[in-house]
């Protein structure tokens, strides 16, 4: 049997593969503009999410994930161009007239955000905040919005949530706090949950609740999610398909399994080589020498070239095409076609 | 509730009294109303004991202010030297007047300045933000002599038909009549109010600002929320809790009486009373002057922090 | 303090004791204990990352600011006109001649005469510079009694710290005007002398904004080791606090300096602050205001030079706040 044959076989099995995409991003660029000079943050960044599915995106902190989710979603601050095109339900939400993309936000694509401290409003309680999600995309009674508050602050193992929903968001925990955040993004039965670093703010300890509940609630919601997380470790158990942006651009990207298990990216190999083993002490901090580039003054040919092992002199002159492997697996890297990878990373 | 504002009063009153204390001693330290007199003496010994009398000035300085205290509690004022009326129906009187043009510039500056900080920070950078930052710069710059003179001028004496104040004309004109009332009052409601919106409205831009910027911002409009719901209910009350305490200020200075604005618009207020009473070291005036600018101070402070606890729940006074 | 900020406030110490305050009027102005932490965080930040950009930076960004450099070069050019002007005029300040009383402007007297003649160019001129006078000295001894007085106050805590903001408290209880008034009158006098009393009233809010930036970093660890390490306690405020509240500081005392002229002259107009002999432009506008129905211009003159001055000096301070303060770093179009 032919390799290609195997592959369409196995994607059939996967089944979400064959239909249209949920969303659908086109060579999206976002630039800021700041005294110093253009900030691109990302850079020609195109990918598909299917329905139900769950594309993690993985990278260092300032590789561009928040704001590639914030400005598909139009929501990055005023002072950034966008070019690109981002396709959903047919419209493309980069033109899309305000009132329109307004109607989306929240009821088809809802957002969860890093910091459970401070995305919350203070001065509302928490019960309002989510009614008010809920009722500005359904014409429901306060009350009858109150009783979903409460099933769904129940359903994210928020306890006593009756009394809970009266409270300000200064009276929860942080994972609390957390809970309620995906009670609201989920209330409207969202068809994409973006959930950016959703559990980075969060003491270790719970974290993995929080994101056993967010995957529970996708299961049951059978929305597709976008995961931005930094963390590759938190991927692996949760993600269909994982994608890794480096310095604005995406390095690399495939199922869950070619991206663990055949990465053909030394950055992304890199990072697999910094996920701690349950065992060890390894701090994940400075576990890649150096620090991502600044964004202002990129460096000539692939951003990754001064942290790279494995950099060769063409690698300061052009900056590397993405270089496909059959089915979605994709790597951004002169060497993709040498590296092998039958050499475990952590090994 | 009640404990907290007692509390509060507790923890207020005696700086109060420190402050008049000080006020007292430094007036008396440095004035003598007797100093007319030693030019004549013994011959007008009569008058000289009167007014020591009357001074409590065989009183050691720094005694005296006790004696004040000591009526205080009494509820009495003493007597206004320089008005000849007892300092109490001075300070009724003439704060009646003070609040008659203070109220209104109070309610119209906060107004358009909450509107102004509202669109300025909407609109941050806009050709509308420009111009209005650059009349708040303009406004602020202005010494309030400087703008009162100027719009008595323009208004007063160069449009005297439309608004029929001369200059320097003493006392308000008329009494009851709302539109008589209406007219004498807004030249220097007018003169108020420009200074106090200039540096409120940058100030309440840079408050909607900061909380146009914050996450929960973010997550109001990742709701789906209009834009305009998003200002005015999320970030408004947010930043309006840094707002309070600026407006609770501003009215109690306006009500102390605006020594500046009420004189050269011979606004029979409490701050020409306080300005006379300063050259004349009338000392009665002058401490109840003080008092009534304190006691302002202290209750709308107070004001402001109970609506503090009401804006924002983190906050809770007891 | 306009753009938006994604430090982390020291949230919950911070509140809970702005929560409560006595007074919070010092907070009024347009300075938060948050603001102070912001500061704060990224002196910090400059100093440990990269001192030199930051620097380089915050330059830049002056020179781009141009209403700041507007307001540089008009503030200079006002003052070499103070000082330059007099010295080619054929008047003195004093000099007065009955016969030339009321005159207006003309090549002679560039800005006309007063009510006994005397040239209103030199003394607006003279005027103008001791108006200077008394606001630089009183914004700069107001900054170093409000910089060390919250500094102390925020470094040693407890009964000092009580003491400061006691003080501080007892001085916002009645407005300033009326407290600056009784003292002007009867301490003031010379220009020195009522600079002193300005500066009385106006340590405070300097103090509340130092004490909140050395609340904030008195916790680094950096200043932790240092008195780990056996560092006395005046090494560590002179080493370690006080040049990391420079910034703010020198932003507050340009702000500062609006205030003072503004209120200096305010006092002079009353007739509360400078005295005759002596005149600044407060006392120029009092002298000239009886006669402002025929001759608008004598009013408006030292009355323009007063508002063109603290035109600049605000902007100057704008744009060093903008410089200086690294939330302004993004987000400009
Ligand atoms: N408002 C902004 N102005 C200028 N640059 C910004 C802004 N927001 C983000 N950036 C820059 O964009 C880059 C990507 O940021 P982000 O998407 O937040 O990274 P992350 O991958 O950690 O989510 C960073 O280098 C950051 O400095
Ligand atoms: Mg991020």
């Amino acid at each position: 049997m032919g390799y290609a044959t195997l592959l369409t076989l196995v994607r059939g099995m996967s089944g979400t593969e064959m239909s249209e995409p949920l969303l659908k991003v086109d060579d999206m660029s976002v630039s800021f503009k700041t005294d110093a000079g253009d900030v691109r943050a990302v850079s020609n960044v195109s990918f598909e999410i299917s329905p139900g599915e769950v594309l993690a995106v993985v990278g260092e902190s300032g590789s561009g994930k928040s704001v590639t989710a914030l400005a598909l979603m139009r929501l990055h601050p005023k002072n950034t161009e966008t070019t690109g095109q981002v396709m959903f339900d047919g419209m493309n939400l980069l033109d899309l007239p305000e009132p329109q993309i307004r109607s989306i936000r929240g009821r088809d694509i809802a957002m969860i955000f890093q910091d459970p401290m401070t995305a919350l409003n203070p001065v509302f309680s928490v019960g309002e905040q989510i009614v008010e999600a809920i009722r500005i995309h359904n014409d429901v009674s306060k009350a009858d919005a109150w009783a979903k508050v409460v099933d769904l602050l129940q359903l994210v193992g928020v306890p006593e949530p009756k009394q809970r929903a009266a409270q300000y968001p200064h009276e929860y925990s942080g994972g609390m706090r957390q809970r309620a955040m995906i009670a609201m993004a989920i209330c409207n039965d969202p068809k994409l949950l973006i959930a950016d670093e959703p559990t980075t703010a969060l003491d270790v300890t719970v974290q993995a609740q929080v994101m056993e509940v967010l995957h529970d609630v996708q299961e049951a919601t059978g929305s597709a999610m976008m995961l931005i997380t930094h963390d590759l470790g938190l991927v692996a158990g949760s993600a269909d398909r994982v994608q890794v942006m480096y310095a604005s651009r995406l390095m690399e990207r495939g199922s869950t399994d070619e991206i663990f298990y055949e990465s053909r990216n030394p950055y992304t190999r890199a990072l697999l080589a910094s996920i701690p083993d349950l065992e060890s002490v390894k701090d994940k901090l400075d576990s890649i020498p150096g620090n991502p580039p600044s964004l202002l003054n990129p460096p000539s040919g692939c951003a990754f070239r001064p942290r790279c092992s494995m950099s060769v002199p063409q690698c300061a002159e052009a900056v590397p095409e993405l270089v496909a492997f059959g089915g979605n697996h994709a790597s951004r890297c002169h060497l993709a076609t040498e590296i092998d990878i039958t050499t475990g990373v952590n090994a | 509730m009640f404990a907290y504002i007692v509390r509060r009063l507790l923890a207020t009153v005696p700086l109060l009294m420190i402050a008049l204390y000080a006020v007292h001693v430094g007036i008396s330290l440095t004035t003598d109303p007797r100093a007319d007199f030693y030019l004549c003496l013994p011959r007008c010994q009569d008058g000289f004991d009167t007014i020591t009398e009357a001074y409590n000035l065989d009183v050691n300085v720094w005694l005296r202010p006790f004696t004040w205290f000591a009526s205080l509690l009494q509820g009495e004022l003493g007597e206004s030297s320089s008005i000849g009326e007892p300092v109490g129906e001075v300070l009724r009187s003439r704060g009646w007047n003070t609040a008659l043009i203070a109220v209104p510039a109070f309610v119209i500056s906060a107004v358009f300045a909450l509107l102004l900080s509202v669109y300025s920070a909407r609109h941050q950078y806009s050709k509308g933000d420009y111009f209005f930052t650059g009349l708040a710069f303009f406004g602020l710059a202005f010494p309030s002599f400087v703008l009162a003179l100027i719009i008595q001028n323009v208004f007063g004496v160069q449009l005297e038909n439309w608004f029929g104040i001369k200059p320097f004309n003493t006392g308000r004109k008329t009494g009851t009549n709302p539109l008589e009332i209406l007219r004498d009052i807004t030249l220097p409601v007018m003169s108020l109010s420009i200074l106090f919106i200039s540096a409120d409205s940058r100030f309440g831009r840079a408050s909607m600002l900061e909380t146009l910027n914050q996450d929960y911002i973010r997550t109001a409009r990742a709701k789906g929320l209009p834009e305009r719901r998003v200002v005015w209910k999320h970030a408004l009350r947010n930043a309006l809790i840094p707002l309070v305490t600026l407006w609770a200020l501003n009215f109690s200075v306006l009500l102390g009486g605006s020594v500046v604005t009420e004189s050269i618009f011979s606004w029979p207020g409490l701050g020409p009373a306080f300005i006379r009473g300063l050259f004349d070291a009338d000392i009665d005036l002058i401490l109840g002057i003080v008092l009534l600018t304190g006691m302002f101070t202290v209750f709308f402070n107070l004001v402001a922090d109970i609506m503090y606890g009401v804006l924002d729940p983190r906050i809770r006074l007891d | 303090m306009d753009e938006g900020s994604d430090f982390d406030v020291p949230e919950a110490s911070d509140r809970s004791e702005e929560a409560v305050p006595l007074f919070s009027v010092g907070e009024v102005e347009g300075f938060s204990a948050e603001d102070a932490a912001h500061y704060a965080s990224d002196e910090l930040e400059g100093l440990s990352d990269a001192p030199k950009s930051f620097g380089r930076l915050a330059w830049t960004r002056f020179r781009h600011h141009r209403l700041a450099l507007l307001g540089g070069i008009g503030l200079v050019s006002i003052v070499l006109m103070f000082i330059v002007g007099p010295m080619l005029s054929d008047y003195t300040f004093d000099q007065y001649d009955v016969a030339d009383r009321l005159l207006g402007p003309s090549r002679d007297h560039w800005f006309g005469t007063d009510e006994i003649g005397r040239d209103l160019f030199v003394r607006t001129a003279q005027g103008g510079l001791y108006s200077l006078r008394i606001g630089l000295i009183a914004a700069v001894v107001a900054t170093i009694a409000g910089t060390l007085l919250g500094a102390v106050a925020a470094y040693f805590g407890g009964w000092t710290d009580g003491f400061i903001s006691q003080l501080i408290n007892l001085l916002l209880i009645v407005p300033a005007l009326i407290v600056l008034s009784v003292f002007s009158l009867y301490f003031g006098g010379d220009a020195n002398r009522l600079a002193m009393v300005l500066a009385f009233l106006l340590w405070t809010r300097i103090a509340r904004v130092v004490r909140g930036v050395v609340l904030s970093i008195k916790e680094q660890e950096y200043i932790m080791a240092a008195r780990a390490s056996g560092a006395s306690h005046a090494r560590v405020i002179f080493r370690h606090v006080l040049p990391n509240v420079i910034g703010p500081v020198v932003v507050e005392v340009t702000l500062l300096l609006g205030t003072v002229i503004v209120l200096e002259s305010t006092l002079s107009f009353l007739g509360l602050g400078v005295q005759p002999p002596n005149a600044s432009l407060g006392t120029l506008v009092a002298e000239a205001k009886g006669s402002i129905d025929d001759d608008p211009l004598r009013v408006l003159t030292p009355g323009m030079f007063i508002v063109l001055i603290v035109l600049c000096v605000n902007f100057l301070g704008d744009g060093l706040r903008d410089a200086l303060d690294p939330r302004s770093r993004n987000e400009r179009n």
